[in-house]
C-alpha cells in the first residue's frame, strides 16, 4: 500500500510539473500582447516600466524559470496583469471554499436523491413510477445545466420572487445554484442506480434471502441496497475530482464569487498570469483529489486491494 | 481438409456394413428461418424499438430543417434591423428576433449547422485517433501498449475542462481550435475501450482458430476484431456527438466558442441568457433545439446499445 501511494504521488508530481510547464509556455506563447489594453494610452517610458515589472521584457524561458522558482519556494501563483495588486493567491485563499461548498452540497444531493430515485424505479420496474422517473432522467440528461439554471432563475427568482436572482452570502443564495448544479448528476446517478439495482435483484443471493424468509424491507435494505451501491461508489470518485470545474458557468450566472467565476473572468480578460496561476491550482486540486479517491478505493473495497497486490 | 471430408463421407456411403437408421423423418438440420447477417439482425431489433426510431426520424427532421429552413424564410442571418429588435415569435419571424433585430429562426438554423458540424468533426477525430491507438495498443502489446497507456493515463489525469479552455484561449477562437481542443482529450476514452475489447476478443476461441488456420493479422483485424468492436464503438459515437455539442455550447457560453458573425446554439443561448428577464424567447428557442437534438441522440444511442446487446437477443 505504501509503495502504491508513493508511486502514485511521484506520478502526480510529474503530471503537475508537466501541466505547469505546458500551461506556462502555451499561454505565454499565445497571440496578442497581454498588457496592450492596459498600457495602450501610456507614454513609451511608462510602458517600459510596466513591462519590466511583469518581466515581459525578458525571454520566455527566463520568465518560466523565475515563475517556477517563485511558485516552488514561496507558493506564489502570480499577480494579475490587469488588476494591479490582485494576486492569484488572494483569489485561491478567499474563494476556493465557496466553490467547494457548492460542489460538495450539489454532490451530496446528487448521490442521495439519485440513489433513492434509482432504487424506487428499479423496485417498481414497469409500473408508472418507473416510467415517470425514466422520462425525467432522460429529460434531465438532455438539458444543459446553464439552461436549467436559466429556467430556475426566470421562474423561481424573477417571476415568482421566491429566491434572489443572484448574489452570495446567505442560505437562500445557495438554493438555485446547488439545484442547477445537482440536476444533471441526479439524473445520471438515478440511471446507474436503477440498472445496478436491477442486476442485483436477479442475483441468487437475493432469492436465497427471500427463501430464508427475510421481510421485503430487510431484503432491500441489507441485500439489494448494499450490493447495488458498490458500482455507484466508484462513480463518486471522479465527481469528487470534478466539483471545482463543474460550477464554472453557474458561478458566472449567479454571480457567485468562486474560483470558476474568477477563472472565466481571467480568461475573458486575457489576464495571462491569473490564468496560469489558477490553472496550476485547479490541476493541483484535480490531481490531488484523484489520488485521495484512489487511496480511498483501496480502503473501501477489499477486492481492489487484492487486485493491486497481485500486480 | 475439405477434400478429406468428402472422401470420408463417400467411403461412409459406399460401405455396406453400416446403415443410417432413424433419421428419415427428422428435419433438425433444416434451417427454419432465413439466416440474417449480424447487422441485419441489429437493424431488425433496432427497428422494433419505437423510441429509437422516433429519435432517428426526429433527428432527420431537425437536420432537414436546419438546411432548408433559411431558404424557406428567405432571411439573412446576419441582417441587422434596429426597427424590429427583440420581437416575439410571429408569422414573419417564427422564433422572433434577437437584440439586434436578426431573425432568430434563421440564426438557430445556421448556428445549429455549426453545432452539429462541430459535434460530428470532434467525434470523427476522437474515433479515428482513439480506435487506431487503442487497436494498436491491444494488438501489439508490450512496449507499444505501455507507451500508449501511459499517454492515456497522463491525459486522463488532466482536468478536461481546463485543457479545453487553455487550448481555445491559446489557439484563438476558431472552429479548428474548438475541434482540436475538444478532441485532444476525448480520444482517451475510445482508445481505452477499443483496447479492452481487442484484448478480450484476441483471447476468444474463434480468433485462435483463425490464427491456427493461418489467417494473416490483417484478415483477423478486418474479419474478426473490427466487426466485433464496431457495435460498442457505434454506441460510443452516438453518445459522443451530443456530448461535444454540449461542450461547444459551454465554451461559447463563456465566450470561447465560434467567433461572430458565425454563431452556434451555445453562442445563441449565451446571447439569449442576457435577455432572459425580458425576452425569454431568445434563450428558449436555441435551448429547445439543443435539448431536442440531445434527446434524439440519446434515444438512438439507447436503442443501438439495446439492439447490439447479445444478452437481450431473443
Amino acid at each position: 500500500m505504501v509503495k502504491f501511494i508513493g508511486k502514485r504521488l511521484a506520478y502526480a508530481v510529474l503530471t503537475l510539473f508537466l501541466i505547469a510547464t505546458a500551461t506556462f509556455f502555451l499561454v505565454a506563447g499565445a497571440p496578442g500582447d497581454p498588457i496592450a489594453a492596459k498600457v495602450g494610452q501610456m507614454p513609451e517610458q511608462a510602458q517600459e516600466i510596466i513591462r519590466e515589472k511583469y518581466g515581459l521584457d525578458q525571454p520566455v524561458v527566463k520568465r518560466y524559470t523565475t515563475y517556477m522558482k517563485n511558485l516552488l519556494t514561496t507558493g506564489d501563483f502570480g499577480e494579475s496583469i490587469i488588476y494591479t495588486g490582485q494576486s492569484a493567491n488572494d483569489i485561491i485563499k478567499n474563494n476556493t471554499l465557496v466553490s467547494a461548498k457548492i460542489g460538495l452540497l450539489g454532490l451530496l444531493f446528487q448521490v442521495t436523491i439519485g440513489i433513492s430515485l434509482g432504487m424506487v424505479a428499479a423496485l417498481n420496474r414497469g409500473k408508472p413510477v418507473d416510467h415517470v422517473i425514466r422520462v425525467l432522467v432522460v429529460l434531465a440528461i438532455c438539458v444543459p445545466s446553464f439552461v436549467f439554471a436559466s429556467v430556475l432563475q426566470y421562474f423561481l427568482a424573477f417571476k415568482w420572487k421566491l429566491v434572489p436572482v443572484f448574489g452570495w452570502g446567505e442560505l437562500k443564495h445557495y438554493i438555485l445554484p446547488v439545484a442547477a448544479y445537482a440536476i444533471g448528476g441526479i439524473a445520471s446517478y438515478t440511471k446507474y442506480m436503477r440498472s445496478s439495482t436491477l442486476s442485483v435483484i436477479g442475483e441468487d443471493y437475493i432469492i436465497t434471502a427471500k427463501a430464508k424468509g427475510c421481510t421485503k424491507k430487510r431484503v432491500v435494505r441489507k441485500h439489494v441496497l448494499r450490493n447495488a451501491m458498490l458500482p455507484i461508489i466508484t462513480m463518486i470518485g471522479p465527481s469528487l475530482a470534478g466539483i471545482f470545474a463543474g460550477s464554472f458557468i453557474l458561478e458566472r450566472m449567479f454571480a457567485i464569487p468562486g474560483l470558476g467565476f474568477y477563472y472565466v473572468k481571467a480568461v475573458s480578460d486575457n489576464d495571462y498570469t491569473m490564468v496560469i496561476g489558477l490553472t496550476i491550482f485547479f490541476a493541483i486540486l484535480f490531481v490531488g483529489s484523484l489520488i485521495v479517491v484512489d487511496i480511498l478505493y483501496g480502503i473501501v473495497d477489499p477486492r481492489i486491494r487484492v487486485a493491486k497486490g497481485k500486480k | 481438409m475439405s477434400t478429406k471430408e468428402v472422401v470420408m463421407t463417400e467411403e461412409w456411403n459406399e460401405s455396406d456394413d453400416f446403415k443410417r437408421v432413424g433419421t428419415e423423418g427428422l428435419s433438425g438440420e433444416d434451417i427454419g428461418e432465413k439466416s440474417l447477417t449480424y447487422w441485419a439482425d441489429v437493424w431488425r431489433r433496432f427497428r422494433e424499438n419505437k423510441l429509437a426510431i422516433f429519435g432517428l426520424i426526429l433527428l432527420a427532421v431537425i437536420v432537414v430543417i436546419l438546411f432548408i429552413g433559411p431558404v424557406i424564410t428567405g432571411q439573412n442571418y446576419q441582417l441587422i434591423d434596429a426597427s424590429i429588435k427583440n420581437q416575439g415569435p410571429s408569422s414573419a419571424h417564427w422564433f422572433g428576433t434577437d437584440d439586434m433585430g436578426r431573425d432568430l429562426f434563421t440564426r438557430v438554423c445556421v448556428g445549429g449547422r455549426i453545432s452539429i458540424y462541430i459535434g460530428l468533426c470532434c467525434t470523427l477525430v476522437m474515433f479515428v485517433i482513439g480506435a487506431l491507438l487503442g487497436a494498436l495498443a491491444g494488438l501489439k502489446g508490450g512496449l507499444v501498449d505501455d507507451i500508449i497507456m501511459r499517454i492515456c493515463e497522463f491525459i486522463g489525469n488532466l482536468p478536461y475542462l481546463i485543457i479545453v479552455v487553455i487550448l481555445s484561449m491559446v489557439l484563438g477562437r476558431s472552429m479548428f481550435s474548438l475541434v482540436f481542443a475538444m478532441s485532444l482529450t476525448a480520444w482517451v476514452g475510445t482508445a481505452r475501450m477499443v483496447r479492452g475489447q481487442i484484448l478480450q476478443i484476441k483471447e476468444q476461441d474463434y480468433v485462435q482458430a483463425a490464427t491456427a488456420l493461418g489467417a494473416s493479422t490483417g484478415r483477423i483485424i478486418i474479419k474478426h476484431l473490427l466487426p466485433n468492436t464496431l457495435g460498442i464503438i457505434m454506441v460510443d459515437i452516438t453518445m459522443s456527438v451530443p456530448g461535444f455539442i454540449f461542450s461547444e455550447a459551454f465554451l461559447s457560453y463563456i465566450g470561447l466558442g465560434v467567433r461572430p458573425p458565425e454563431t452556434s446554439w451555445g453562442a445563441l443561448a449565451s446571447a439569449g441568457q442576457q435577455q432572459l428577464m425580458f425576452y425569454p424567447h431568445e434563450l428558449f428557442f436555441p435551448c429547445l433545439m439543443i435539448v431536442l437534438t440531445m434527446l434524439t441522440f440519446h434515444l438512438i444511442g439507447d436503442g443501438l446499445s439495446d439492439a447490439l446487446d447479445p444478452k437481450l437477443r431473443k
